[in-house]
Order: structure tokens, then C-alpha cells, then sequence
């Protein structure tokens, strides 16, 4: 889990541009401490795509998804191959 | 045999480009890429679509055909019988295109930002289309966005772009030309097709927002503020797109041919009519309480309530009571609320009823002073304004402004006329240049149809095309005169059948949202 959540703190700063160290990004919150929106939200999620390998499903798109690290990880997880999960 | 690789057709979508601006842009100097295509093509401004209109102006181009040939006549549907926003998509398009037509001839496509495309098409090549709404399954192949990203050409929807009410929007737009050129080029390098088309969106969004900054004449001039630009802020992304399409031109040979249209121009824009208030003025239309703001997502949409803060506080079209209402913001319709065919229809004599709108209508006159004339010039039935299969889908009675510079609204409450949101405001005339070696450089002095265009290219393509659409080849673009041997009409057996899931009947409360941000609504 922590690993998946470093990648996907790796992530988010360089698909939002946020200029800060990942490591600053906090599990909870993410919504308003980083002022993300339904917009910045998408394009987030087409980068976890592509660095996970796996489909978010339009109808789990929200805001929720991502205010929540332990919450997107434990989704990324969920969908990824346990081959990908072990490495 | 012509390599793989090469480009035979590029076409550069300007949403909202006119000659009107560019000309003397190019006059200036300012606009060199846009100046050398015009020097080698054919050219003339274009005559769209009633309204001037992003949904109908490029489902047109795309079909070859008047609204009534595809029945796009808004993002939204203009019949639906619930009075609800039920967006229409690209399987909502009434038949067969010229994505269909090229991809029979065995072309390769490059699909990208093409209003009302989405969802993606099972098409040869490659698509990215134009969502409007939240989804994260806008382009074919599915891997084509992770494609882009690795390759630092990360691909942005118009939906992450647009103008969302900040004036700082200028520069944002002017970087998303370039990330979207960046996409564009690198989708041509990676993934070649035989023919690619992109649209540009950003002159669209600077003219709506900006125009009262460029334009000293305008009856809402404000000076730009000290070292913002605004003043030249349509100058500015007009370069910016020339540059872009500079680029896109650097990966074409003089082969291939070049086409630059768009789906509507661009004005000033003054005043915005809410025209269901002069409806309930007159009284073919009613209101009662509304809900408080609570959304329904069963019921009508959210332009046929007045908002909270609002003079006619949260009211909303009670329709059960309603006559005559206008369905869609922009429509420029008018619909007779008809028992059988909308949900709480209680009218019987259509034919009484679009007379009597006929007459409020056309007696409303613009909010300029004493014998500032008639709003409309013409109030013309759905019938007349839009013969073909699919007129039925259509606004009963279809308004044509006397001044361009005005737009028509839904909403209800407050006073009937107030000065336009936007400070520009579409134009039926809009703009198209084709360029190949079959084609003579001239600016012809007639305007061409936009459902012209695709004929013509596919003409000079040596393409065919099915008999019984609306448009033909500009003959006057050819060097012969005469449209290029090869390219034949053929008779189409079926229509190919949706192949989308039926859009939601429950308005999504997102794309409103964002279509209202972007002044759609």
C-alpha cells in the first residue's frame, strides 16, 4: 500500500504541476489542501491510468476517489494484476 | 505509390474563425502561415447554420447535410419530451459521415477535438473527441492519452481548458494551442493517418470573453487593464493558432491537401433576450414556485428555473400550463408545448399556436431606443428552416435575428432584454480555405455553403460520397472548373445504426455546469 501511495503522490505532482516534493502530500484531504476540482480530477486519474495500467470506470469518477490516498490506492490496487502488485 | 507515412488530407477546424477578423490580421502581417495558405488555395466565407452554433456547424460539416439531414440542432436535445438537457452525442448524428465515406475508400483517420464526436467511433485510425461530460474514455485506442503523456504531449479536453469566468484565461489559452499542437504533431509522427483533422478552440472562447477589451466600438468597451494584453487578446490567439497551424504544416508535403474551416464566426455581441420571460409576458408560458434549487434529476432542466438569487426568486416553467416555451439556451427555437408529443403537453391546435408565437415574436423589437426595429427577421417554421429526415427532432419555429449581436435565452425571471454574458456573440458567416495543387488560389465573392466543404475536399481527394446529401463540390475551387475525375456519388444502402448507449434522460448536472461556464447555456 505505502508503495502504491508514493507512486500515486508521484504522480499527482507531475500530472498537476504542483511544484512541491510528493512526500509533502498528505493521505487525507487532498481536495481541499490542494485545491483539486472535478477538472484536475480527470486529468489526475488518465495519469494513474496510464501509470498503473489499469481502468477507472466512468462511474467511479469523483472528487472522492482522490481526497482519499489510502482510498485510491486500496482502488488501484484492486485492479491490478497480482503480478504487478508483488513488483 | 505514395509512402505510408504521408498525410493525404489535413483539415484545421477554427471554431468560431472568421475572415472577418483575419483578413485584416493578415493585411497586417500578423498572421504569415494563415497568409501563405490563402496565397496558394481557394477561399471564401462560409454560410452556416441557423443558429450560428457549434453542435449544428460542425455536425453539418462532418454530414454534408442541413440540420434537418442529421438532427444536431443543439449540445442539447430540442424535442425532448421531458423538457429535460439530454445531450446529444456522435451516435445521435442521423447518418452516415464523412469519417463513414473516407474510411469505405480505405483511409486511415486522425481524429481530434471535433465537437460532437464523442463517444469514439469504431473507425480506422485514431480518435480524441470532445467530451461533454465526465469521463475519462474519450479517445480510441484507449491507450492514446497514456501514448501522448509519455511522450510529453499530453492531451488536455476542452473541458480542462476553457474559460471558466478568470480574464487570465488569455494566456491558458494560448499555452493549450501549443500543448494541443504538441498532441496533434506527435499523434502525426507516431500514429500516421492518411487523413487528420483537429479543431481548435480557443478563438471561439477569446472572441466570446474578450471582444469589449479589442474593440473600441463596442457598446461595452472597457480598457484592458495596464500590462494585460486584453486589448489585443483576439490578435494575440489568432497568432497563436497560425503558428499552430504552421506547425501542423511542416508535416505535410504540397501534396497533401490543406483545409481550414470553421463551424461559425464571431461579432459583437450586445444582448441577450430571455425570451420564455416574454413568453409568460404575453401569456403563453407559466411559472409557479420552484423547488428551492434542489436538483431533479428526473425532471427539466435547470434553465426552465429561475436561480436563487434571482429577482424572480425560484420559479420555475410550470408546464402543464405552458403553451409556447423555448426548449434550449441558444436555440434561437421555440416549441409548442404539444399534447402527445411532450410530456405535460396540453396544446391541440399546433397550427394556432405557432401563429399566435409568430405574432408575440415578431413583435418584440431590440432594446436600442425608439425605432431600433424588429428583433427578428424572420420566425420561420421548423418545417421551412429545416427540410429532411430529421426536422421532427427540431424546434417547432427556429427565430432569426435582425442583429447577430444579440443571443436568446431561456431562462425566466427579471427583466426580458439584459446586456449579453458574453461580449461577443456567433455569426452565421464563418470561413473556409482548401489548398492543393488541383485547387486555384482565388477568394471567391460569394459565400459557400458549409456543407460544401466536405464534397470539395472529397473531390479533390478522388473520393466518393453518398448521393442525397445537401452539399456539392465548389466547382470554382478546381483549376478545370470541374470536379477531379474519381470522386463519384454512390447510392447508400442503410444508415449505420447508433453505436453508443443511449444517453442519460437525468440532466447531468456537470456538463451543464460546464456548459454554462463555457456560455453554452
Amino acid at each position: 500500500m505505502n508503495a502504491t501511495k508514493s507512486r500515486l503522490r508521484k504522480v499527482m505532482v507531475d500530472a498537476l504541476d504542483l511544484g512541491v516534493d510528493p512526500e509533502t502530500i498528505p493521505d487525507k484531504d487532498l481536495v481541499s489542501t490542494l485545491g483539486l476540482d472535478s477538472i484536475n480530477t480527470i486529468e489526475y486519474l488518465i495519469w494513474v491510468e496510464g501509470e498503473f495500467n489499469i481502468e477507472i470506470a466512468d462511474e467511479d469518477l469523483s472528487i472522492d476517489l482522490i481526497d482519499d490516498l489510502d482510498k485510491l490506492a486500496s482502488y488501484v490496487e484492486d485492479r491490478q494484476p497480482a503480478s504487478a502488485q508483488a513488483s | 505509390m505514395s509512402s505510408p507515412t504521408r498525410v493525404k488530407a489535413l483539415i484545421i477546424g477554427i471554431d468560431g474563425g472568421s475572415f472577418d477578423l483575419i483578413d485584416p490580421l493578415i493585411s497586417a502581417g500578423q498572421l504569415p502561415v494563415l497568409a501563405g495558405l490563402l496565397r496558394r488555395g481557394i477561399s471564401a466565407k462560409t454560410t452556416c447554420t441557423w443558429p450560428a452554433h457549434t453542435a449544428p456547424g460542425w455536425s453539418s460539416f462532418v454530414t454534408a447535410c442541413h440540420p434537418g439531414g442529421h438532427g444536431i440542432y443543439q449540445f442539447f436535445d430540442t424535442q425532448d419530451r421531458d423538457y429535460g438537457a439530454v445531450i446529444r452525442q456522435s451516435g445521435d448524428l442521423g447518418r452516415s459521415n464523412a469519417w463513414d465515406w473516407l474510411a469505405r475508400s480505405g483511409y486511415s483517420l486522425g481524429l481530434i477535438n471535433i465537437p460532437m464526436s464523442h463517444p469514439p467511433r469504431d473507425l480506422p485510425g485514431y480518435q480524441i473527441t470532445w467530451p461533454l461530460e465526465q469521463t475519462l474514455r474519450y479517445c480510441r485506442p484507449a491507450s492514446l492519452l497514456t501514448e501522448l503523456t509519455k511522450a510529453d504531449a499530453h492531451f488536455q479536453p476542452d473541458l480542462a481548458t476553457m474559460f471558466r469566468g478568470d480574464l487570465g484565461y488569455l494566456e491558458e489559452a494560448e499555452a493549450g494551442v501549443v500543448a494541443r499542437t504538441r498532441s496533434v504533431t506527435t499523434l502525426m509522427r507516431q500514429r500516421p493517418a492518411d487523413l487528420v483533422m483537429a479543431v481548435f478552440t480557443e478563438v471561439d472562447r477569446v472572441c466570446h470573453h474578450y471582444w469589449h477589451f479589442c474593440d473600441d466600438a463596442h457598446p461595452r468597451h472597457e480598457a484592458a487593464p495596464p500590462g494585460s494584453g486584453w486589448q489585443a487578446a483576439i490578435t494575440r490567439i489568432y497568432q497563436a493558432v497560425d503558428a499552430a497551424i504552421g506547425e501542423l504544416l511542416a508535416l505535410v508535403d504540397d501534396d497533401t491537401t490543406v483545409v481550414v474551416v470553421s463551424d461559425h464566426g464571431l461579432g459583437v455581441g450586445r444582448h441577450e433576450l430571455a425570451i420564455n420571460t416574454v413568453l409568460e409576458a404575453a401569456g403563453l408560458l407559466a411559472t409557479r414556485p420552484g423547488p428551492d434549487g434542489r436538483s431533479e434529476p428526473a425532471g427539466q432542466a435547470s434553465w426552465f428555473r429561475g436561480a436563487s438569487d434571482d429577482a424572480a426568486g425560484t420559479r420555475e416553467v410550470d408546464f402543464s400550463r405552458t403553451a409556447v416555451y423555448s426548449p434550449v439556451p441558444g436555440s434561437f427555437g421555440l416549441n409548442v408545448n404539444l399534447a402527445g408529443r411532450q410530456r405535460d403537453g396540453i396544446v391541440t391546435d399546433r397550427d394556432g399556436l405557432l401563429a399566435e408565437a409568430t405574432s408575440v415574436v415578431s413583435a418584440i423589437t431590440l432594446p436600442d431606443g425608439p425605432g431600433s426595429g424588429p428583433a427578428f427577421r424572420a420566425v420561420v417554421p421548423r418545417e421551412v428552416a429545416y427540410p429532411g429526415p430529421h426536422v421532427g427532432s427540431a424546434p417547432d419555429l427556429l427565430l432569426i435575428p435582425n442583429d447577430e449581436g444579440i443571443v436568446v435565452g431561456a431562462g425566466i425571471g427579471g427583466d426580458a432584454w439584459r446586456p449579453s454574458w458574453q461580449t461577443g456573440l456567433h455569426r452565421y458567416a464563418g470561413l473556409w480555405l482548401q489548398a492543393s495543387p488541383r485547387c486555384k488560389p482565388a477568394r471567391l465573392s460569394e459565400p459557400v455553403s458549409i456543407v460544401d466543404v466536405i464534397p470539395t475536399l472529397l473531390a479533390d481527394l478522388g473520393v466518393g460520397w453518398p448521393a442525397g446529401v445537401h452539399g456539392e463540390p465548389v466547382l470554382d475551387a478546381f483549376d478545370a472548373g470541374s470536379v477531379p475525375a474519381g470522386a463519384e456519388q454512390y447510392l447508400e444502402q442503410d444508415q449505420p445504426a447508433p453505436d453508443h448507449e443511449p444517453a442519460s434522460r437525468a440532466e447531468d448536472e456537470y456538463t451543464a455546469r460546464m456548459l454554462r461556464e463555457m456560455g453554452y447555456i
